[in-house]
């Protein structure tokens, strides 16, 4: 099943352009793969920020899982 | 394949996205893999996070939302409770294997508790071992 999403013709360009630059089969697989990595980079900011708190804190690991 | 996750692996993912529990992360975040958690493991993380390590509500539901995981509410495995706790000593890991009883899924831990399951009661992956799987 699909959908239809409304975008500015501009960025329909854009991504057009993006899945004939990088060879995706359709824009469905573009939009997919910048979800992935977006969903990354906040995964990743996500770790950063907690790296930094524990050493702030002066925990290990092992004080957050016994 | 579908895995119940224990509060353990998240932290570590968290600690170290380079590690075997970031590998899983990444590999649900591409969708290898479909990561599902019982409401207790949610709790205990925004638990931990708000009180030892001071994050701000809002920060809290930012990290735990930043991680690929289903969370399952309790009312959805409160049928397999009484099974898992015959199963375990340890009361912390009783809604994880009663998650995983309900959903039919294997566990991934590195729980010595979870881990000392029977595999006829429930298939517990060590996470090493799990990710060679995977990657298989």
């Amino acid at each position: 099943m699909v959908t239809t999403v409304a975008i500015s013709p501009e960025l329909a360009r854009e991504l057009k352009l993006l899945k004939m630059e990088e060879g995706f089969a359709s824009i469905e697989e573009v939009i997919e793969k910048m979800l992935v990595e977006y969903k990354k980079r906040r995964f990743l900011e996500a770790s950063e920020k907690f790296r930094e708190r524990m050493k702030e804190k002066g925990l290990k690991l092992e004080d957050l899982t016994k | 394949m579908n895995l119940v996750v224990d509060t353990n692996i998240l932290f570590s993912t968290l600690y170290d996205p380079a590690s075997d529990a970031g590998k899983l992360i990444l590999f649900a975040l591409e969708r290898r893999v479909n990561l599902f958690a019982p409401e207790s493991v949610k709790l205990e993380l925004e638990h931990n996070l708000l009180k030892k390590l001071a994050y701000a509500e809002a920060e809290a539901r930012e990290t735990i939302a930043a991680l690929p995981v289903k969370w399952v509410e309790s009312g959805a495995y409160a049928e397999a409770m009484d099974v898992a706790k015959g199963q375990l000593a340890h009361e912390a890991d009783v809604p994880v294997l009663a998650c995983a009883l309900v959903l039919g899924y294997d566990t991934v831990s590195g729980d010595k508790h979870l881990l000392s399951i029977k595999p006829k009661i429930a298939r517990v992956w060590r996470l090493e071992q799990l990710i060679r799987e995977i990657q298989r």
